[in-house]
């Protein structure tokens, strides 16, 4: 390369901090080297050590469908703890509905809803407050709470089996599996993933509520209509009348007068029924809205429930890992029938 | 054919032992990253080196003899910048195959580099009985990496096709679930190389959701093979950047 023909001046001028450059290059070199023999040694020495051992495939399997099944166990009752801490400020929210619906104020709002079908809305707002982030969190720590059981469980069964910690003597390919049962506990059939859609569901169950709700509003503001509408009419004419009376002194503005007098005269008769009617149905009202809350409730865990023993289920069913090359090929046969899983929920 | 075979042997060990020790120490701690610093310096110096002596080799063409502005433009920035550049780009991409490679594909990775490294000499030393220096050095570079990435491209993919394997749980989780699975694979201590790491894993995982979800056509799936062998041009690049690193410090009056 020296006898070249070069355009360039020659480069042979070194710099003087070049010679340390290299003293440190080449220092470094050999300290990396160094790291890398003592770690293979300490990897040699371990390996020697501690002598792995590899489980039986067919005994792995067991031991995870086992863990899987006591992990389930140990975490559906809690599913319903959960559910009740959930539902817990829904049933705090019934008195306070309650009185709202029997006020004026409510009366009045509960008809416009019910006239534009926004029942569902109010009642959510005023029952369901909060309830969305409360069950989605509940549904994060059944499922946190099932990995935790699972991975503990797994570890005392393979204690019990090998009389040692998992972690220490177990050999790649059982670690493997094992890694891969704790990945599908984690990500396959998410019970948060699943809670988030059923909250749609949950809306769905809410309108049905709602609509049954609306039912008996309207049919209760009939009725209240038709029974009061004579003692209204009377009170409101009275207002009128006396009111008239009252103002006559005024001149002009005794029908303005008069007006104002039927008003009040309507809402006095109003809060007097509306009173009447929480006196003798409050209680019932009450104890209806608890049954519709009691039925969602039990429809919320019967689905959470379902979830658990999809997860439970999944975990045991071994994933395979797979290659693109096998998915092209499985794509050539005939399309396999649904897992077991699948079939039981 | 010795002082080949020296200097690609040399490559070699620059080139493994830092990412191995990376790959070793990284899911024990942070400083792991020190490791890498080696590789980012030799990467640096001679991509700069190189860079400079093709800048002031078009400059003593353009630049009339006793301009001042020979004193202004020497270079170093912009070829500074230009290593810069390289690296910050190669080194995320190097550190991930390192850590997320199955042991076929860094084989096939090696065989690659030793090819790109190989064809870089050669072209070098065909190239240096038409061009003059530095250009005979740096186009045998590119054409050596160029040739090598291109040949081994598809053999890459095809490795990918045929013998990397996926965890199967990616078949039955939603999108977001597949980033998070892809992410889990960091050490759970996180910190500030995990956030940078985490763009990769994440990206990789939807990338094969998305394929999964078409997986009736087979287009989709080699299309994802493909693209994953185009690292290729980039560890081509490093290796062959490094041998001439070796060559560099080898022959010392070529400084």
């Amino acid at each position: 390369m020296q006898n070249e023909r070069t355009i360039l001046p020659q480069e042979r001028y070194r710099h003087p901090n070049e010679k340390i450059f290299w003293k440190f290059f080449w220092g470094t070199v050999v300290v990396l080297l160094c790291i890398t023999i003592f770690l293979a040694i300490f990897r040699w020495w371990q390996d020697r050590t501690e002598p792995e051992v590899e489980l039986d495939p067919t005994l792995i399997e067991i031991l995870i469908m086992e863990a899987a099944e006591k992990a389930d166990d140990s975490v559906r009752s809690d599913v319903k703890l959960r559910l009740d801490r959930v539902y817990a400020p829904v049933y705090e929210a019934i008195p306070d509905y309650a009185s709202f619906h029997y006020s004026v104020l409510g009366e009045y709002t509960e008809l416009t809803s019910a006239l534009l079908g926004g029942m569902a809305n109010t009642l959510h707002d005023q029952l369901y407050n909060g309830f969305d982030q409360r069950y989605l969190e509940a549904a994060e720590k059944i499922d946190q709470k099932y990995a935790e059981a699972f991975s503990d469980q797994l570890a005392k069964l393979i204690a019990a089996k090998t009389g040692s910690s998992p972690d220490q003597t177990l050999g790649p390919l059982t670690k493997t599996i094992l890694e891969d049962a704790k990945n599908r506990v984690k990500f396959d059939a998410s019970i948060v993933a699943a809670a988030a859609t059923g909250v749609g569901v949950m809306k769905a169950t809410m309108a049905v509520a709602a609509k049954k709700l609306t039912t008996k509003i309207a049919a209760k503001a009939v009725a209240k209509a038709a029974a009061k509408g004579a003692a209204k009419i009377g009170g409101a004419g009275t207002g009128l009348a006396t009111g008239t009376l009252l103002c006559a002194w005024s001149g002009p503005f005794a029908a303005a007068c008069g007006v104002a007098g039927a008003v009040v005269g309507w809402l006095a008769v109003d809060t007097a029924v509306v009173n009447l009617d929480e006196y003798f149905n409050r209680d019932e009202f009450e104890a209806d809205l608890r049954n519709i809350i009691n039925k969602d409730r039990e429809k919320k865990t019967k689905f959470l429930e379902a979830l658990l023993s999809q997860k439970s289920c999944n975990t045991a069913t071994e994933k395979n890992d797979f290659t693109l090359k096998g998915v092209a090929d499985e794509n050539s046969l005939p399309a396999k029938t649904r897992p077991p899983c699948h079939a039981e929920n | 054919m010795f002082g080949a075979v020296r200097k690609l042997g040399l490559a070699a060990i620059a080139f493994i032992f830092p990412l191995y020790l990376w790959r070793e120490l990284y899911p024990l701690t942070e400083w792991s990253v020190l490791a890498l610093l080696p590789l980012v310096a030799m990467i640096f110096w001679t991509m700069q080196k190189n860079a400079a002596a093709i800048y002031r080799a078009k400059l003593n063409v353009a630049l009339r003899a006793g301009s001042p502005l020979s004193n202004l433009l020497t270079g170093r920035l912009s070829s500074g910048l230009l290593a810069l550049g390289f690296v910050t780009a190669a080194l995320p991409v190097l550190s991930w195959q390192a850590l997320s490679s199955t042991p076929v594909v860094i084989a096939g990775i090696f065989a690659l580099c030793l090819v790109a490294g190989a064809t870089s000499l050669v072209n070098q030393a065909w190239l240096a009985h038409h061009l003059h220096p530095p250009f005979s050095r740096t186009t045998g570079m590119a054409i050596g990496t160029c040739v090598a990435a291109i040949v081994f491209v598809p053999i890459l993919a095809w490795i990918n096709w045929s013998y990397v394997e996926y965890p199967g749980e990616i078949r039955d989780v939603s999108f977001w679930e597949a980033m998070q699975f892809g992410m889990n694979e960091l050490p759970a201590r996180r910190g500030w190389i995990a956030e940078l790491l985490a763009v990769f894993y994440a990206a990789e995982t939807a990338k094969l959701w998305l394929v999964l979800q078409y997986k009736s056509s087979t287009w989709v799936m080699a299309l994802f093979c493909l693209e994953a062998a185009l690292v290729a041009f980039i560890v081509a690049k490093v290796f062959v950047v490094l041998t001439e690193f070796v060559g560099r410090i080898t022959e010392k009056g070529e400084l």
